[in-house]
């Protein structure tokens, strides 16, 4: 691949993630409204693009796929899922805020779990508008980075979090936490640390979906659980954990998660069925229990 | 402390600092989907591909939302080519959006669960073809 310093290019991607985060200073945007099917006249494009509306209808045979399926998993962030549940109602985030957990680890899979968690805490603080968890989100994040070696790599996000935060700039917060979890999981795979790059994104997996799950428990409607519909992503994990249990350290709480994402599979799969209430509290205990084993010891 | 700390950091980012022209180029063609409101996701795919080779990524979508996909490649007089695919092989994209370096199709998704996205690049001259995915939502 091609790469080099180039000013041009620069200033594309730093237009598109600051105009991102200058429009997100403004209070909370009206809820756009999903499954809308806008017509050709209101397409963002500009010329000389060349815009086609599709119609849909073609058909391929995944089975047969006759080229390579690349095996990285850019995993949703939270807010993905946030943002759908904010369109069916009006759920209370504050409620959803976690504690700062205040532990140490010395291996580097349980410092990447929970770095994983708090960031997706932090997730949970932005859709909250709560400047003070989104502060301590930061100093947390700051400190883990310290522990797995990438605090210079961090600081530069760290301080935009706090700055955005204090501005109430939610969205510019969201990028930030983005990029704070993508710039360490590109560190992690330039170290040959793939397993810490994994454990992050299945801290932040679990602790998100303990969230979802208490949401949705709250309020249970078939569509709002069908965003638990996320099989492949449980599998994928459960593969990576049981990639790494025979080099880790510390392999009985991989093995822990490794078996509670299997069983979260099961539930979230159904059979093709809705998922259903029971199964709705039976997620929410199980994540919940192993947030507990990530942000805590022994 | 603080300034020192940011001042070695900043240090250390523009000393690896590289830029990504195919990644670059997908992200001149989200411009118009982020003044809509669409928030690009910071990690993407990447890699190289020969001409008119197919590959694919799989990639978790949640009924509610709307994505846009972004192909990018720094190579010449490129055609690029994205479809998105649900689980069952049917086509999900509703619009397409084609101009030099870039491709983007933009899909409501009409079902939570994981989708299949197929792309092409074709070049006349270039054995290898870098190539750069990217994905925002709103």
């Amino acid at each position: 691949m091609t790469s080099r310093p180039a000013p041009r290019v620069l200033t594309v991607l730093l237009t598109v993630f600051a105009f991102e985060a200058l429009h997100a200073q403004s209070p909370k945007p009206a809820p756009a409204k999903p499954a809308a099917q806008p017509a050709p006249a209101e397409s963002p494009l500009l010329p000389p693009d060349k815009v086609i509306q599709d119609k849909g209808a073609g058909e391929l045979d995944l089975t047969q796929f006759p080229g390579q399926v690349i095996g990285e998993v850019i995993v949703p962030v939270p807010s993905e899922i946030f943002t759908v549940l904010d369109k069916l109602g009006d759920p209370d985030w504050k409620a959803e805020l976690g504690t700062s957990p205040k532990v140490t680890f010395s291996e580097r899979t349980d410092v990447a779990l929970l770095l994983g968690s708090i960031v997706a805490d932090g997730f949970i603080a932005v859709q909250a508008e709560d400047r003070k968890s989104v502060e301590n989100v930061g100093r947390s994040v700051l400190s883990l980075s310290k522990s797995l070696g990438v605090e210079n790599d961090v600081i530069r996000h760290c301080q935009a979090i706090t700055d955005a935060a204090d501005k109430a700039n939610w969205d510019g917060v969201r990028q930030e936490l983005d990029a704070t979890q993508a710039t360490v999981r590109a560190r992690m795979a330039e170290m040959q640390d793939g397993a810490a790059a994994e454990c992050i994104s299945v801290g932040g997996w679990l602790r998100g979906t303990q969230v979802i799950t208490n949401v949705i428990g709250k309020s249970y409607s078939a569509e709002r659980a069908e965003l638990l519909f996320q099989p492949d992503l449980a599998d994928y994990f459960n593969d990576a954990l049981e990639e790494m249990l025979s080099k880790a350290k510390n392999p009985d709480k991989l093995k822990e998660i490794a078996n509670g994402l299997a069983r979260l599979r099961e539930l979230m799969d159904n059979g093709g069925e809705n998922i259903t209430p029971a199964a709705v509290r039976e997620m929410h205990t199980l994540t919940a229990a192993l947030v507990k084993k990530i942000i805590t010891k022994g | 402390m603080l300034v020192a700390s940011l001042t070695l950091a900043a240090l250390s980012t523009s000393a690896r600092a590289v830029v990504d022209d195919s990644h670059s180029a997908a992200m001149e063609a989200a411009v118009p989907a982020v003044k809509l409101g669409f928030k690009i996701r910071q990690e993407y795919w990447k890699g190289t591909m020969k001409s008119g080779e197919q590959k694919a990524v799989r990639q978790q979508l949640f009924k509610g939302n709307e994505y846009w996909f972004f192909l990018g490649t720094d190579a010449d007089g490129a055609t690029l080519k994205v479809d998105v695919y649900d689980s069952k092989g049917t086509k999900i994209n509703v619009e397409t959006k084609t101009s030099e370096n870039s491709a983007a199709v933009r899909v409501v998704a009409p079902a939570t669960g994981s989708c299949t996205v197929v792309f092409t690049i074709t070049t006349k001259d270039k054995e290898e073809i870098p190539w750069a995915l990217a994905y925002g939502y709103r």
